[in-house]
């Protein structure tokens, strides 16, 4: 069970590791919409 | 320079090494001989040495200290444990020493002046303690011994029967032994030792050495008996009739009669099997069942006494299925109590702790004994743990004897004498090991929580680059579309944190923002509700807010903000908003380490409840909560 223990904390600090590499985060609050074509009316 | 004389009696050299030796024994003819000057008187012949299973003989030689020695001579005792042997030992320095040995205790010690004076033996009593050559010793043992026999060089005269008062001590790692039969007393003063340590060399062929057991018939009923004479047995059981034997002087007459019921215990391990343990083969000589009340209720365990004839005598006891194989300790262990007022025991740099202590009481006796054992006899015995590791100090009004015992698998008793089943385990024993070893699961805890910071640290540092900082005003009663310069966020896709800083009192805004890739025109949405309000003494709120988007990738961006104040604001409201990009959660380093926290807290709970387990046995039970009565 030790080493299950060991292994799935290694695991769990893979993920962890990726997860903050890429950003992400379980509280995150913005969501991606693609639309298309908007830009900034300074920058028409 | 060995001085040498004839023998009166058969003519053959008889050799005075030692200048302090007055007696010695012909190897010949066994006269003994008392040294008067340059003359030799004849007291008689020595009586017969009894059969023993010591390695040791007059010629061995070893090294104590440093310092090679060799065997002139040898007295033999007999006490009530048994057969003791003391062997004299000439140092190459001419100092004269003694090698004492017997049930699997081994001491060297010489003879010492004392300054301090020596109490009466009728003042001594077990566990009390004597001063003795600037040390404090503790009365371990008060016996009564007869000389059985002597050989080779004696420095003072002995003869067959003759008895002499000794007290045991022990002092720390020391071992002294007061010989009251000469006034003044005879004080020697050493340690115990492993003989190993010694080197011995030209002993006696272990081959050689009698431990064959000789079948006997019982005096009681005539059932075929078994004895070991080479392990110097005193009582021998009858398990037929139950007749416990006298086995010392060979007569085997009846010491004591016990009634043999149907319900007797029967042994699991059969006498005369034999089973190889802790590196040795062993053989079940004898059974023995003892028991102990509390509170009314007898508790009885089984204890199967070992022999091996090079180890010595062992035990193996057995209580509700859980056993443990025991031995003598090499010197007693020191009490003392802890600084939560526990009594501790300590031996061999381990503390142990008190467990249980009782009046324990022999009930049933088959097969050998190396001491005068019946049933009834009684001995106050106090248990101290370490798992898997126990010691027991076990005193009667004579000696204070202390053992150490080791707890053994069930199926490595069974695989040692060859049994098909034991009886299953019930409860938790007193050292019975914890299923898991919950340390090294909090090391580990703590090891990788440690690794998930420091790689935490390592992106909180490498990141946090302010991609845009600008402050905006919002005017009262109107909604405003804020729109911010398009800003660079470079590197990989990671997060971008957006921070409003707003100087809102007793009141709400609400904004919402909206980050748009300049050139795709990717855009990622979030509303968010500042609110802050408070009074004298109460806040309620905050006028901060962070906001976090996810996987955002390289590219140029603008920020585009709804903003709505509350209608009851006058003035302007400011707000700073700030984009930074990079920022590591520090919600996902709490998650993982609650998630790692998890594993062990349950092995912490499984372990507490198997040590309550453990202690609700022992002297220390907590006490039970007292119910309340519902009316």
């Amino acid at each position: 069970m030790f080493r299950s223990y060991i292994a799935m904390g290694l695991l769990a600090l893979g993920v962890f590791t990726h997860a903050q590499y890429s950003g992400l985060s379980v509280f995150a609050t913005g969501e991606s919409k693609p639309v298309p074509g908007q830009r900034s009316a300074v920058h028409k | 320079m060995a001085r040498t004389a004839s023998c009166p009696s058969c003519g053959a050299q008889v050799a005075f090494r030692a200048a302090g030796s007055v007696l010695a024994v012909c190897e010949f003819c066994r006269s003994t001989l008392l040294r008067k000057g340059a003359d030799l008187e004849n007291l008689g012949k020595m009586a017969e040495l009894a059969e023993d299973t010591s390695l040791v003989r007059l010629g061995t030689e070893g090294r104590y200290q440093g310092v090679h020695f060799a065997v002139i001579g040898r007295i033999q005792l007999r006490y009530g444990q048994g057969i003791w042997n003391e062997w004299h030992l000439l140092y190459d320095s001419q100092r004269t020493g003694w090698f004492g040995e017997g049930y699997g205790r081994n001491f060297v010690t010489s003879l010492k002046a004392v300054k301090e004076p020596i109490p009466a033996y009728s003042e001594l009593k077990v566990g009390g303690t004597v001063k003795l050559d600037g040390k404090s010793f503790t009365v371990a043992g008060l016996e009564t011994a007869k000389c059985v026999a002597g050989e080779g060089e004696l420095p003072f005269q002995v003869g067959a029967g003759y008895d002499v008062q000794t007290a045991d001590l022990y002092g720390g790692a020391y071992f002294a032994t007061i010989d009251y039969s000469e006034t003044p007393p005879f004080v020697f003063i050493g340690e115990q030792v492993d003989p190993v340590s010694l080197k011995l060399t030209h002993t006696r062929d272990p081959a050689t050495v009698a431990v064959a057991a000789e079948a006997i018939q019982c005096t009681g009923c005539g059932a075929p008996l078994t004895v070991h004479p080479a392990a110097a047995i005193e009582t021998i059981a009858c398990g037929s009739c139950g007749s416990v034997l006298d086995a010392a002087d060979k007569s085997y007459k009846v010491i004591q009669k016990i009634q043999k019921t149907p319900l007797d215990p029967k042994p699991l391990v059969q006498l005369g099997s034999t089973g190889r343990l802790h590196g040795a083969d062993h053989e079940v000589i004898g059974f023995m069942v003892r028991k102990i009340e509390v509170e009314g209720m007898a508790f009885r365990w089984s204890e199967y006494l070992l022999f091996n004839p090079v180890e010595g005598f062992r035990w193996l006891t057995e209580y509700n299925g859980h056993w443990n194989f025991v031995k003598a300790t090499k010197h007693p262990p020191a009490r003392s109590t802890s600084w939560t007022s526990h009594p501790l025991a300590s031996y061999l740099g381990h503390a142990f702790k008190h467990f249980q202590s009782a009046t324990a009481e022999v009930d049933y006796v088959q097969g050998e004994f190396y001491w005068r054992v019946q049933v009834g006899d009684t001995a106050q015995v106090a248990d101290y743990i370490n798992p898997p590791l126990m010691v027991s100090a076990e005193s009667t009004d004579k000696e204070l004897v202390w053992s150490i015992s080791e707890y053994t698998e069930p199926e490595t008793v069974a695989q040692a004498f060859k049994l098909k089943t034991l009886p299953p385990r019930r409860g938790v024993f007193a050292n019975q090991p914890a299923p898991v070893v919950h340390g090294r699961y909090w090391a580990a805890f703590a090891l990788l929580s440690l690794a998930a910071f420091v790689i935490h640290l390592v992106f909180f540092f490498g990141g946090g680059q302010k991609v845009y900082d600008k402050q905006f005003v919002v005017q009262p009663r109107s909604e405003q579309t804020l729109q911010t310069e398009v800003f660079d966020v470079r590197g990989r896709a990671s997060n971008l944190l957006v921070r409003s800083d707003t100087d809102l009192s007793n009141g709400w805004a609400f904004f919402n923002i909206s980050l748009v890739e300049a050139d795709k025109g990717t855009v990622y949405r979030l509303g968010r509700e500042v609110s802050y309000y408070y009074g004298s003494d109460w806040s309620e709120g905050s006028r901060s807010d962070e906001a976090i988007f996810s996987r955002v990738p390289a590219g140029r961006y603008y920020l585009s903000v709804d903003a709505e104040v509350h209608p009851e604001r006058v003035n302007a409201l400011y707000n700073r908003l700030q984009v930074v990009r990079d920022v590591p959660a520090w919600s996902n380093l709490w998650i993982l380490v609650g998630f790692l926290f998890v594993i062990p807290l349950i092995v912490f709970f499984r372990k507490s409840a198997f040590e309550t387990a453990r202690w609700a046995e022992s002297d220390h039970a907590p006490e039970p909560a007292e119910d309340d009565d519902d009316c």
